[in-house]
């Protein structure tokens, strides 16, 4: 890790002179967290993190239809970014969608382990009293001023790391360190399948509770590199009138569902909107569901495959597996 | 002289409490603790800060302000009659177990919806009829800084009751007459003078373990300072991150704007005052377009500024209560605390 | 001025809930604009309610939502207050359906108002754009009424175009009745045009209004009054001589909802009318 960190310096401070800006990781507020930083200055290279806590998605930061030039970024604007192997999908699909430009882009791609989910330390210890932890490749011992625990990294990764099949960036400039070889296949969309073995009507109780602790913070859509309406967003327009004002579980799923449809065949599985979710709903199951459709349908993969085409942005006069 | 609880007595208190008022108590949901609807069998956790402040008991994320119907008139169809409805709220409240910083919200809310403007007559309905029991909060956070906002995490001024925690037992003082009402109850005992010593100590220990990531001045001073910054680039330094979503203002205790917007059914219908984010883009968004807060270092800036110079000005009051909720669930890993200890460092 | 203290107590004292009212008339006043004529049900209440030029309401149309206008009747009125409503939101969209007899709400007045007294024996200028015009309107109507306590009044006006002026029959009755100079103008010309032709900033300077004894009034869209204030400072106006009416999206109008506030003054209740002196204390937010 440190090896690498030591390398990703050297890359930005070579990316540097190229781009106005690099994004990556910086401190955050505790030994668990870290936070996205933006880096202008040779000086502030130092600030720069890499460890097994970097899960944020920092290609939210790219379309400029959620950062209108000018506010994040200006239009001509050259910009350097880090990205592992699941963020690049979002790239990669942001690309396709033509919403980016790659040459305003400088990717460093690298191999990523895995990403420690600190909520699952949660039980265990206090995840809000944290102040020192021990990292190594298999384990993390974690203290607060009253306790102490040490777990296996491999049993804190999130899920979507469990599930990972692309921890190579896909789609960079510059690559640092060897690239991961996968050792085993891997079932994707688990975690939807688990969900259908429900039954239906178990199902509609299990959303109901979920939809009913949403408070329409927007963080989910907001987080997501692949939600760029903002204002024409269906949550934010009264003309037409399609989220009712009143915030329960009825109107919530509405929403909810309408999004993961819009995100169909888009969505990378990078699970932001569950991570950033202050209510702790999974509520990256929905547009995961509409992923395994398209997967079954189209054998496509959102952001896996620079160069096609998404499905439901062409046609064919007769699709092989709809009739 | 305060009382005590034992632990395995706190849910007949609560049954019985229930009995009397609408109860709201932490409940372990999903991992998270949520100020909910106190129901015997869901249980309830003292565990952790609830995940939302309390002010959502008293400023609901949506409630009904007004019931409108149009009424056609079937003689003269031209002719369309219209009927309003006040809709007050009623109910006798016990909020149960909350952090000091939270009451410390309450009491902010007090300041603002019923202070020296306008009075907003659905909260002071709500607050007039609600008793506040707060527990004292003896392991705090990483995020937490109420000491360096002039609150303490052991004392509870505005609530009701105050417990703090020994072990298996609780100790609780009345700080209302309405309070002591609530123990005059055969559950409680009279605590051991060794206890109520413990209890002083650990109050002082609880103090202690918290560092101040700032130090203000008297409030009118840091009025004016956060005045002198507001061209400060820092602003839009710090808060490149930011995703403009609603968490830090959600999930604040005092964070209080809202929107006013009308659901019809048919002819008649609702206006309903719901929870609005000074940090979402449309806030200030104008029908002509023009959006004086366009950008999102300007939202925060307003966000922060409100908080620690204009409700100063306006109502002698600081608008943060060091909870560090924003902290610890901002997406974008914003840290309010940094962000007011760099800009007092620039006047 | 008027202050905090005249406050909107509505029905049962919840400032939150509007009077019902009727709109009596409704007529087009530019081809995106109407005017109505809103009378409270309540006679009594119509006929005790008083407001001072500069004044807003909260009109309401149940369903569609509600919406801050400035009431531009003559504050004598006392059988209706006037509204004129452009087209541009939900609310004002739905406004623009409704006709004679529709039933709505108010909740009014509300805001501080134009600083007339102090106006005594001065040279006034206003400066007026498009449907800026309205605030401006009570303020004429009620300097009018005592005419001899002022100098010089001057009205510069401009749209852009001619269908774009509003209030056109009273800005004849000014002219010819009511000792005022009326300079009026469009931003591009056009033909039969017989006034003036440029941008109001633009007119502002040409005109060139002495500073000396007078208090100058703006009310526009935000880019006219931002260059108005440019020229009249070049003029020689000190800012305590200048002053504007500020729009902002508003919804309780009660100083409670946080969302009209320019740093810690609010326009809807510290407002909407402001000098400039005041406003250069306030953080740049426009």
């Amino acid at each position: 890790m440190s090896e690498l960190l030591n390398e990703l310096k050297e890359k930005v401070a070579g990316v540097l002179p190229k781009v106005t800006c690099f994004i990556g990781y910086g401190a955050g507020f505790d030994p668990l967290r870290v936070a996205p930083v933006f880096i202008r200055k040779t000086e502030d290279i130092d600030r720069l993190q890499w460890n097994r806590f970097c899960v944020h998605n920092l290609a939210t930061y790219l379309p400029p239809h959620k950062y209108p030039p000018g506010f994040l970024f200006e239009a001509d604007e050259k910009i350097g970014i880090l990205l592992k192997g699941c963020d690049s999908r979002s790239v990669v699909q942001l690309l396709q969608e033509g919403i980016i430009d790659r040459r305003k882009l400088v990717i460093i791609g690298l191999p990523c382990w895995g990403m420690i989910d600190v909520t699952k330390l949660q039980g265990r210890i206090d995840i809000n009293k944290v102040n020192r932890v021990e990292l190594d490749e298999q384990t993390i011992m974690v203290f607060t001023n009253q306790a102490e625990v040490s777990a296996d990294v491999s049993e804190l990764l999130y899920d979507k790391c469990k599930a990972c099949q692309h921890p190579n960036t896909l789609i960079y400039d510059e690559f640092m360190g060897e690239k991961r070889e996968l050792t085993k296949d891997i079932e994707p969309f688990t975690q939807v399948s688990q969900l259908e073995q429900m039954g239906l009507s178990a199902r509609a109780e299990f959303w109901d509770k979920q939809f009913a602790r949403c408070i329409r913070c927007k963080a989910c859509r907001n987080v997501c590199p692949l939600c760029y309406c903002q204002n024409q967003c269906l949550l934010d327009t009264r003309v037409p009138h399609w989220t009712k004002e009143r915030v329960d579980a009825q109107s919530n799923r509405w929403f909810h569902l309408i999004r993961a449809f819009h995100l169909a065949g888009r969505c990378t599985d990078c699970g932001e909107c569950a991570r950033v979710c202050p209510m702790n709903i999974p509520i990256n199951l929905l547009p995961m569901k509409m992923n395994q459709e398209l997967f079954e349908l189209f054998n496509w993969r959102a952001g896996t495959r620079e160069g096609e085409k998404p499905p439901l942005m062409s046609f064919q006069l007769e699709e092989e597996k709809i009739s | 002289m305060p009382k005590s609880i034992t632990q395995d007595k706190l849910a007949d208190w609560l049954n019985r409490i229930s009995q009397k008022y609408q109860l709201w108590a932490s409940q372990e949901r999903e991992g998270i603790s949520l100020l909910s609807p106190y129901q015997p069998e869901a249980g309830f956790t003292l565990e952790r800060i609830p995940q939302l402040s309390a002010k959502g008991v008293l400023f609901p994320q949506s409630e009904c302000m007004l019931k409108y119907c149009y009424k056609k008139d079937p003689d003269n169809p031209e002719q369309t009659d219209l009927s309003l409805e006040g809709v007050e709220p009623h109910l006798k409240t016990v909020i149960w177990g909350i952090p000091p910083c939270d009451v410390a919200g309450i009491n902010f809310f007090k300041h603002v919806f019923t202070g020296s403007g306008y009075h907003d007559p659905y909260f002071k309905a709500r607050h007039s009829e609600c008793l506040i029991v707060a527990l004292a909060c003896q392991q705090p956070e990483t995020t937490c800084f109420c000491t360096a906002v002039g609150g303490s995490p052991v004392e509870s001024p505005g609530a009701d009751l105050l417990l703090t925690r020994i072990d298996h037992e609780y100790v609780v003082e009345a700080i209302t007459p309405k309070g002591a009402e609530l123990i005059d109850e055969d559950l409680f005992g009279m605590p051991e003078e060794k206890i109520l010593k413990v209890v002083e100590q650990a109050k002082k220990s609880a103090c202690k373990s918290l560092e101040a990531p700032f130090k203000l001045e008297s409030l009118p001073v840091t009025a004016d300072k956060m005045l002198k910054v507001f061209e400060s680039p820092h602003w839009k330094e710090a808060t490149r991150a930011c995703i403009s979503c609603g968490i830090c203002t959600f999930i604040c205790p005092t964070c209080y704007c809202f929107n006013m917007a009308d659901e019809a059914q048919g002819m008649c219908g609702e206006r309903l005052r719901c929870w609005d984010a000074c940090m979402f883009p449309g806030y200030t968004l104008e029908a002509s377009g023009h959006n004086p807060r366009l950008a999102k270092f300007q939202r925060y800036r307003n966000r922060l500024s409100h908080k620690f110079s204009y409700l100063i000005t306006n109502n002698q009051v600081l608008g943060c209560t060091g909870c560090g909720r924003c902290i610890k669930e901002c997406p974008a890993g914003i840290d309010m605390r940094r962000i007011i200890a760099h800009l007092l460092k620039e006047v | 001025m008027m202050t905090k203290d005249h406050k909107y107590r509505g029905p049962g004292g919840n400032p939150y809930l509007p009077r019902l009212a009727t709109i009596t008339k409704l007529y087009p006043e530019t081809p995106n604009i109407i005017s109505l004529h809103v009378a409270l049900n309540d006679k009594k209440e119509m006929a005790g309610f008083s407001f001072e030029p500069g004044q807003v309401a909260q009109l309401s149309l149940f369903g569609a939502g509600e919406s801050t206008f400035v009431i531009n009747s003559a504050p004598k009125q006392k059988d209706y207050l006037q509204f004129s409503i452009m087209k541009a939101g939900e609310v004002t969209s739905a406004f623009h359906e409704l006709s004679v007899g529709a039933q709505i709400g108010l909740r009014g007045p509300l805001g501080n108002c134009f600083p007339y007294h102090e106006f005594g024996k001065k040279n006034i200028i206003l400066i007026a754009g498009g449907l800026g015009l309205a605030p401006l309107r009570p303020l004429m109507f009620h300097l009018l009424t005592e005419r001899r306590k002022y100098a010089d009044i001057t009205l510069i006006y401009g749209a852009r175009t001619p269908d774009d002026l509003c209030y056109l029959s009273d800005l004849d009755d000014w002219e010819d009745h009511g000792n005022v100079k009326i300079i009026r103008t469009i931003d591009r010309e056009v033909p039969g045009w017989g006034y003036k032709v440029g941008f109001v900033p633009t007119i502002v300077s040409q005109v060139a209004p002495a500073p000396k004894n007078t208090v100058a009034v703006t009310c526009g869209p935000p880019i006219m009054i931002k260059f108005v204030l440019v020229e009249l400072e070049k003029l020689g106006f000190e800012p305590h001589q200048i002053y504007t009416t500020l729009e902002r999206r508003m919804k309780c109008g009660l100083g409670l909802c946080g969302r009209c506030n320019i740093g810690p003054k609010y326009v809807c209740i510290d407002g909407p009318v402001f000098s400039l002196a005041e406003l250069k204390k306030l953080p740049n937010e426009m």
